[in-house]
């Protein structure tokens, strides 16, 4: 009996890391694509938060942060096909309820691009209340996503 | 002036001075508060914990040289032979001596906690959450990947603190059961029960404790206010 279920997991363990390595290529790009992209979004982010935190913020340095931010938001959506969450194989935080609510997740996933724009927005305005006030909305996005989809390891 | 009173019973012995004493019970629920505040999130009272705790962590390291004989690190911080010959002639006999202040193990742990705490602060100052939004005051000067690395280790750093508290309290367990000696009462009042001859203990005065005390939290304000970013 116990022979046959370990066979069986075996069995079941070969066909899976077939799966992970047939998916590999598209897979792999989309799973590396949003995690570079996250990280140059998530560096962006932090040096605006930097300037605002200085009191002053220097609006050139910022306009072009918050250009990149919006831009890399828009192509996030095409960076989370089915298959490229932990079944996938690779070090990811995203957790299968990207995909089992994805509703729920392209619902967020459209907030951020928003706030995202209105952040890009703000910045080409110059004015830093607005700024301030755009900062914290995409900031909201950010958590209200991660909080839901993003595994804590 | 040594010897037990008429009645038979033992003679008290000061061994803890009051800033050592406040040091230790002001940690304790600052250590709780910095938890708590990151668990809920409220960082802007995270940081205050965490300069409060970085206050005090630089206080105790002038005590440790300028203070009370009990609070040096001269008197309680020693090889390894005195560790070796603590832990094989004394720590498990009911009948040994008690150590006037802290005996040669617990001297290394006060130690490794205060390493431990000021890792962990110095890991805060640079600690970036993954949203980008909050930030230790002086992560501006780190990447976020570093900053997020920073955090990382914080929260590792946290559960050692958590491990090394809980062999704290195991220990004073251990005092009090096996060797019947209550080591929190001295923590409290300043003061244990001590037989025989008494050792000669060196108190500094604690106005100095209050202006040493004063200049650090001064100078940290100074740190934080002026170069740091939260």
């Amino acid at each position: 009996m116990k022979r046959s279920y370990s066979a069986a997991f075996l069995a079941f363990s070969m066909l899976a890391s077939y799966a992970a390595y047939a998916a590999a290529p598209a897979i792999t790009n989309a799973i590396k694509a949003r995690q570079a992209s996250y990280k140059e979004i998530g560096g962006a982010f932090k040096s605006i938060n930097d300037e605002l935190k200085s009191g002053a913020p220097d609006m050139n340095s910022v306009k072009p942060l918050a250009r990149d931010i919006a831009a890399r938001a828009a192509l996030l959506p095409k960076y989370f096909p089915k298959g490229s969450g932990p079944e996938a194989g690779l070090k990811t935080r995203a957790k299968p309820e990207i995909w089992k609510d994805n509703a729920a997740f392209v619902k967020l996933q459209g907030d951020m691009i928003t706030a995202a724009r209105a952040l890009d927005a703000a910045a080409a305005s110059g004015n830093a209340a607005g700024l301030s006030a755009a900062r914290n909305t995409l900031g909201g996005t950010c958590k209200s996503c991660h909080d839901r989809f993003r595994a804590e390891l | 002036m040594a010897e037990a009173d008429v009645s038979g019973a033992p003679a008290r012995l000061r061994i803890w001075d009051l800033p050592t004493r406040l040091f230790h019970w002001t940690l304790v629920p600052l250590l709780g508060l910095a938890w708590w505040t990151a668990e809920e999130r409220m960082l802007d009272w995270h940081r205050l914990a965490g300069y409060s705790i970085f206050t005090l962590l630089v206080f105790r390291l002038i005590w440790g040289v300028a203070g009370s004989s009990t609070a040096r690190f001269s008197h309680f911080v020693g090889g390894p032979v005195t560790l070796f010959r603590y832990v094989r002639g004394h720590m498990f006999h009911r009948g040994a001596a008690p150590a006037p202040g802290h005996n040669p193990v617990g001297g290394w742990s006060v130690l490794a906690m205060i390493a431990l705490l000021a890792a962990q602060v110095c890991l805060g100052f640079f600690s970036v959450d993954i949203d980008g939004m909050e930030s230790g005051p002086f992560a501006y000067l780190v990447d976020f990947e570093t900053g997020r690395v920073a955090a990382e280790w914080h929260e590792f750093v946290f559960n050692v603190i958590l491990a090394l508290t809980a062999l704290h309290v195991v220990a004073i367990l251990f005092y009090l059961i096996h060797r019947r000696d209550n080591l929190v009462g001295p923590m409290i009042s300043g003061t244990r029960r001590w037989t025989g001859e008494q050792p000669v203990l060196r108190f500094a005065p604690a106005w100095m404790a209050l202006v040493i005390f004063l200049l650090v939290a001064g100078g940290t304000w100074l740190l934080i206010a002026q170069f740091g970013r939260a």
